[in-house]
């Protein structure tokens, strides 16, 4: 199988500090890398580790993909090492993709905790650049504190383009957002089921509240998506960890319809 | 075609001429290693592994650098020098069909598989864990065999091509060739039986069964049962740095394991014994089955005689069956 692991090179074009031990790599793959919303690459350094992430930057651009990568552990702290112009190793893209084109026509929210926005950036480029084909677009997006919120740049961006709430668990002099945590806020919302589909991605526990509120304001399993994480080391269905039941995340997902994994729960 | 070879060295001495030839040796315990010179193979028993690491070597360093770290170091394929291997008996066979469907997509593994003659050993008797019968396999199934061979009561061996690359192999043999020959024996033993009709529907939603806690409970987490196994195939992905060398490798892996699943955020959604062998369970009796519509299993009985605290798949299966959902 190892052919099916081989990678290829990309070259840091530019690392943005976004949060505390969080940061954001554009790179420049040395093979043009077309990418679905939702999917994932592996990024390593020899000698060091492989680990894997969400693609977070813009599917229209070409020629450059972005990870926004927490310092965690042993791959994950070398790679807050690298400065523009270093190179990497880079095989992907991998696992299945949001099905934006079944929204068409639909009220689309998406919701996000901490840096589970990295998968859902590119879901927003996406809707943004076709925002006519849907009733309507908003962003519900927390996190602990105003400081571990990421993409602030294009957070007030989207502002003048969507319905955007944005909220802390814990305010800090300086914030005008919303307190609270995000199933709280979509409660508070009184988001409403009629017409929607609700994308939700961000820490366990955030999709496990996220999707209980979702239920008590009337949304049904079929109207809601998540992305599942797992361990992972070949990304290629392979290697036997990331499965849940029959299928493995990193080949059948990471993209599911709560109604595809709610009986696992 | 069908040949009587007097003895098994002229066999082996023939295929030395046809490649590389592995065999169950004796080194303490018996496994499929490169027959060296004058080194008789052991066919006496299943050998205590199965070929598994001959079909996924157990460490591949597919990128390899020397003295420095470079991120384009160059790609090392596996080595597809012609090979025979000798021995493998019908559940061992049957267990690679296992690696042939996951792997199907490689093309490494296809090249390693295709440089591979598969000489297998139809089986004399049956050691009091065997239990391929139960699983759709049977001990003297020619199945997948390029070439088959058994043991006749006075001492010859009957050989026999069994496909292309088989007839291909033995196409210059210089043996006595038979048209009648004596049917192969098969000495029967007590041994494991496992009702496998119904078993992996059965197994679905059986998930948060507390059948599982007592069936983890004794479990050391020595992960034994999935390295001596014909059809397991988990693998990690790792780089390794030495003095003068490095590179990424593929390194078998086992479900068993506690960092199998354990992630940097410390969560781990396999954390407790009973979640581990579970998953090794039913991977092969309920996940494998609804992808691949067969058993990833082959009987070959080594996790029952491997396990240092005597847990037994057949025991726990059944067990399951009574317990789980009454
Ligand atoms: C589909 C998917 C998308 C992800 N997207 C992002 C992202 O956008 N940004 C981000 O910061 N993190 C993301 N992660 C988590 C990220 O992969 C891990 O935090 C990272 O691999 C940790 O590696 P490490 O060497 O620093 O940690 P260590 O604990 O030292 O890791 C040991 C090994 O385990 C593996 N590993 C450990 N934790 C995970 C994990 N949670 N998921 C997968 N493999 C793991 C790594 O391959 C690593 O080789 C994602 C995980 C998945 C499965
Ligand atoms: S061989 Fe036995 S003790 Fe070891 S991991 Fe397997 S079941 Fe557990
Ligand atoms: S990461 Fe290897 S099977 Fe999914």
């Amino acid at each position: 199988m190892i052919d099916l692991l081989k990678t290829e090179t990309a070259k840091v074009l530019d690392v943005v500090d976004e949060a505390p031990g969080l940061k954001t790599f554009v790179l420049e793959p040395a093979n043009a890398m077309r990418f679905s919303p939702g999917q994932f690459v592996f990024v390593s350094k020899l000698g060091v580790g492989e680990s894997v992430f969400a693609i977070s930057s813009d599917p229209r651009e070409s020629g450059k993909i972005a990870v926004s990568v927490q310092a965690l552990g042993k791959n994950t702290n070398a790679l807050h090492e690298l400065d523009p112009g270093e190179s990497v190793g880079l095989r992907g893209p991998y696992g299945n993709s949001f099905p934006i084109d079944e929204w068409r026509g639909k009220r689309v929210i998406v919701i996000g905790g901490g840096i589970g926005l990295a998968p859902l950036r590119p879901v927003i480029y996406s809707l943004l650049g076709r925002k006519h084909e849907f009733q309507s677009l908003s962003l519900i997006y927390g996190a602990r504190l105003p400081e571990l919120l990421v993409y602030k740049p294009e957070l007030e961006r989207w502002k003048g383009e969507m319905d955007v709430h944005l909220t802390v668990d814990e305010a800090k002099d300086g914030w005008h957002g919303k307190v609270g945590v995000v199933p709280k806020v979509m409660t508070d919302l009184a988001l409403s089921p009629e017409n929607a589909v609700a994308v939700i991605c961000g820490p366990p526990v955030m999709i496990r509240f996220g999707h209980i509120a979702l239920k008590d304001l009337g949304f049904s399993d079929e109207q809601v998506y998540t992305t599942l994480e797992m361990k992972m080391k070949c990304g290629v269905g392979l290697c036997g960890r990331c499965n849940v039941d029959h299928r493995y995340i990193c080949k059948d997902g990471p993209v599911f319809r709560m109604d595809e994994i709610n009986h696992l729960e | 075609m069908t040949w009587i070879v007097d003895d098994l060295e002229s066999l082996v001495k023939f295929l030395r001429g046809k490649g590389t030839v592995y065999a169950p040796v004796d080194s303490g315990g018996t496994y499929f290693g490169e027959l060296a010179r004058e080194q008789e193979p052991e066919l006496d028993g299943l050998s205590d592994v199965s070929a598994r690491h001959l079909f996924q070597p157990m460490t591949h360093y597919y990128l390899k650098f020397e003295d420095r770290p470079d991120a384009t170091a160059g790609f090392r394929d596996y080595d597809t020098a012609p090979r025979v291997v000798l021995g493998m008996r019908p559940c061992d066979v049957k267990g690679l069909e296992v690696h042939d469907r996951v792997f199907a997509e490689s093309e490494s593994y296809r090249k390693l598989r295709n440089a591979t003659a598969i000489v297998g050993y139809l089986c004399p008797a049956r050691d009091p864990t065997c239990f391929c019968d139960s699983v759709g396999g049977a001990p003297l199934s020619r199945e997948g065999m390029d070439v088959s061979f058994y043991r006749t009561d006075d001492g010859k061996f009957v050989v026999t091509a069994e496909t292309d690359r088989g007839r291909t192999l033995m196409q210059d043999a210089p043996f006595a060739s038979a048209a009648q020959v004596p049917a192969p024996t098969f000495v029967e033993a007590d041994h494991p039986k496992l009702e496998t009709l119904g078993l992996a529907e059965f197994l679905n939603g059986t998930e948060g069964s507390d059948v599982w806690k007592d069936i983890g409970f004794a479990c050391v987490n020595c992960r034994v049962c999935t390295y001596v196994c014909p059809t397991c195939h988990c693998f990690t992905v790792t780089d390794e740095v030495f003095a003068t060398e490095g590179g990424r490798a593929t390194v078998w892996d086992s479900c068993q394991a506690r960092s199998f699943t354990k992630e940097a955020s410390g969560h781990n959604p396999r954390a407790g014994k009973p979640e581990r062998v579970r998953q090794r369970i039913l991977h092969k009796f309920n996940y494998y089955p609804k992808v691949h519509g067969a058993l990833m299993c082959s009987g070959c009985g080594r996790c029952i005689k491997g396990c240092p605290t005597g847990r037994n798949i057949v025991e726990e299966l059944t067990l399951l069956r009574g317990g789980a959902r009454s």
